[in-house]
């Protein structure tokens, strides 16, 4: 049975149940409020919630560093002609023929990226008995415990410190191993399955490395390998090459990645992800298009035998399957070009150095400043009936965010706070309306905040110089209605200090709002 | 406040303000349904969505001006769940414990081993699992009374589906 007969049935039987539930509240009567009840809501102890660990911050990073990377121009044939095939001997580069290129702005090509996140080895198992595709994987990867803490569900899988978490980008079993904490996350095992795995693994004493009895280890990577959008931004693998074709906006294009690789890497890039799809591409080679986390989605197949392809859009919101299409008719397109043609991009066309990164997003998974205040940021959505909404960000030295609450008198108010690593600011603006936008800037006198909020709920943020160019930020946005957004800028004080004197707003089409800052 | 009996059953009055009053009759029900499932017995659900009631009437000035009171509602009666949860667990233990069998009712909802199982996943995916199912509501407006994003709702109801989906599986496959 597969999910969709699956769930179509789990809705008919969940019909029924609803159905029999509704005709037995009917015959409830509505009984008289006792006003002397202890409401549930005040005092309730509220179990802290851990940050994310850095895997998680980097990979939130990547999705808005693609979204806000810089682009280059690429090069043209003024005679019209096809570029050359590829004879490469590394693997294959694949490109937008100029036709197609010509509609976006500008492109990136790019390979030996600076690495701008820190490194973490995974490995990625599936059962011994498996073939391939591989339906089950599970990947395994160990973090300093000084960078991590567990989050979620606590289990018992038979003596460490261990907790089930089904909320972070894949469902996990994280334990406490020494000075270290060790995860192992899949899509597509169950919870219960992912405990006898932990405890198995914890029961026969196995240290990290070793593979566990029943499983083989398919692939050994970088989170790289098995996230997308990590790639451009975490310059991993080292050895892949990278194009990415970039709308006006920068908030929409098309990132290609090729790397020498076989099924198995192939796997491994999508084993992190929700929902799979089978298809075929360009004439007849197997493709999966892999959603992960609700977010992110990307094209995959190995090209002619040896090259891992994977194409990703670069949008400002989540695709819909009229864009999936529109990205698969696109990969169809795409050509290879041999070492020179390629050589000549990467000469042309260099990431600008300026804006090889938005923001740096190192660092421990530790939150910035105050414990206290970080927990209360943490627990605000979930716990306080007047949270609207809200976005929290983080870079080096601090932590930002910004959140609309309803008011006693029945406005609304937004809310600025900065905690850095020894103190903290904050103000709030008395709101007239969530509608139209508006942006305020903040400072805690070492690092700029700006924050504000827009009615589309479908829109990313970027700030702007007075010239227009993009600025180096680190920004997050809700994605809720009202649309509510930060914009980080460590060392800077001022507007003036970084010439900005806009925030611009980016919506899905790729039309823009631009919300002044003087 | 009097005693007069209101039209739609509800037995006397209790507050002054006629619009809550409507509120409450209303939605007493919805919630009530809401809470039923998230605490497996009908006793601890009213207890809940009393609690959460008398929150939302001690703010209703301010409550009655929202777009959705009742969202807010919802969101007061799934805040206070989570702590209901760990105060009367121990309550009822010690209930079951003194009290002759068949003695504590059967108050359990229908097909219990369904929300039970909603009851058994992570909180995010049992909340949208119970929205989705309970009120019909689309990932927008689940994600709105949540406070989270509607990608991060899609997720969450995506994934508590399946894995309630696995839990109902019987051995020989059905549903």
């Amino acid at each position: 049975m597969n999910d969709a007969d699956l769930l179509d049935r789990l809705d008919r039987r969940a019909g029924t149940a609803v159905d029999l539930l509704d005709r037995a509240v009917a015959d409830v009567p509505v009984p008289l409020l006792d006003l002397d009840a202890a409401p549930a809501v005040d005092g309730a102890v509220r179990t802290p919630r851990p940050w994310r660990s850095p895997r998680l911050l980097a990979i939130a990073a990547a999705v808005l560093a693609v979204a806000l990377v810089a682009a280059v121009a690429v090069a043209v044939q003024d005679d019209g002609s096809e570029l050359p095939i590829a004879t490469t001997g590394s693997h294959r580069r694949l490109v937008l023929p100029p036709a197609l290129a010509d509609d976006y702005a500008t492109v990136i090509a790019a390979e030996d990226l600076p690495a701008t996140l820190p490194d973490l080895e995974l490995r990625v198992l599936v059962p011994d008995d498996a073939e391939a595709p591989w339906p089950d994987v599970v990947v395994e990867h160990v973090l300093d415990a000084a960078d991590t803490t567990l989050s979620g569900e606590v289990v018992d899988i038979g003596g460490p410190e261990a907790m089930f978490d089904d909320e972070s980008f894949a469902p996990n079993v994280g334990w406490v191993d020494g000075d270290t904490v060790r995860y192992i996350a899949s899509t597509s095992l169950g919870r219960e399955e992912l405990i006898r795995l932990a405890a198995g693994i914890v029961e026969t004493r196995l240290s990290a490395g070793e593979v566990p009895p029943g499983w083989d280890l398919l692939f050994t990577g970088s989170y790289a390998d098995v996230v997308p959008a990590l790639s451009l931004l975490a310059g991993r693998p080292h050895e892949a090459s990278f194009v990415a074709y970039l709308d006006e906006s920068e908030q929409s294009g098309l990132v290609v990645s090729t790397v020498r690789g076989g099924p198995e890497r192939w796997r491994a890039s999508y084993a992190m992800a929700d929902e799979v799809t089978n298809i075929e591409v360009r004439g007849g080679q197997e493709a999966v298009v892999a959603r992960f986390y609700g977010e992110l989605v990307e094209v995959s197949w190995i090209e002619e035998g040896d090259t891992l392809v994977r194409a990703m859009p670069v949008a400002a919101r989540t695709l819909d399957d009229a864009s999936v299409d529109e990205l698969v008719a696109t990969v169809e397109q795409l050509v290879e070009v041999d070492e020179a043609e390629w050589q000549r991009l990467l000469a042309e066309h260099p990431v600008p150095d300026d804006e090889s990164s938005a923001g740096s997003f190192e660092g421990s998974g530790e939150p910035v400043g105050d414990p206290d205040v970080i927990e209360e940021w943490s627990n605000d959505a979930a716990s306080d009936p007047d949270y609207v909404a809200g976005v929290v960000a983080r870079v080096d030295t601090f932590s930002a965010r910004a959140v609309v609450r309803r008011t006693p008198d029945g406005g609304h108010v937004l809310v600025g706070e900065i905690q850095g690593l020894s103190s903290g600011a904050g103000q709030e603006q008395d709101l007239d309306s969530l509608a139209g936008s508006m942006a305020v800037t903040m400072t805690d006198g070492a690092n700029l905040l700006v924050y504000g909020l827009v009615e589309a709920s479908d829109m990313a943020f970027a700030l702007r110089a007075i010239d227009g160019r993009p600025l180096n930020s680190a920004g997050a946005w809700s994605g809720t209605n009202p649309n509510v957004f930060v914009l980080l800028v460590e060392g800077a004080t001022s507007l003036d200090e970084v010439g900005a004197d806009r925030v611009v707003g980016v919506l899905g089409d790729g039309s823009e709002i631009v919300i002044p800052l003087r | 406040m009097d005693g007069d009996e209101a039209e739609d059953g509800v037995t006397g009055t209790y507050v002054a303000d006629a619009s809550f009053e409507a509120f409450y009759s209303r939605e007493y029900r919805p919630l009530l349904r809401l809470a039923w499932t998230l605490t497996g017995r009908r006793d601890l659900g009213e207890e809940l969505v009393q609690e959460a009631m008398v929150t939302v009437h001690d703010r209703w000035r301010t409550v009655a001006g929202y777009e959705s009171p009742g969202g807010y509602a919802r969101r007061v009666l799934l805040n206070g769940a989570r702590s209901f949860e760990r105060r009367r667990v121990a309550e009822v233990r010690a209930l079951d414990r003194v009290a002759r069998p068949g003695t504590v009712p059967d108050s359990a909802p229908p097909d219990d081993e369904l929300w039970a199982a909603v009851r058994a996943l992570p909180e995010r995916q049992a909340q949208c699992v119970a929205l989705h199912y309970l009120e019909d509501r689309p990932v927008a407006d689940i994600a709105t009374l949540l406070g989270i994003s509607a990608a991060t709702a899609k997720v969450h109801l995506h994934r508590g589906r399946l894995a309630l989906a696995a839990r109902l599986l019987d051995r020989k496959g059905e549903l």
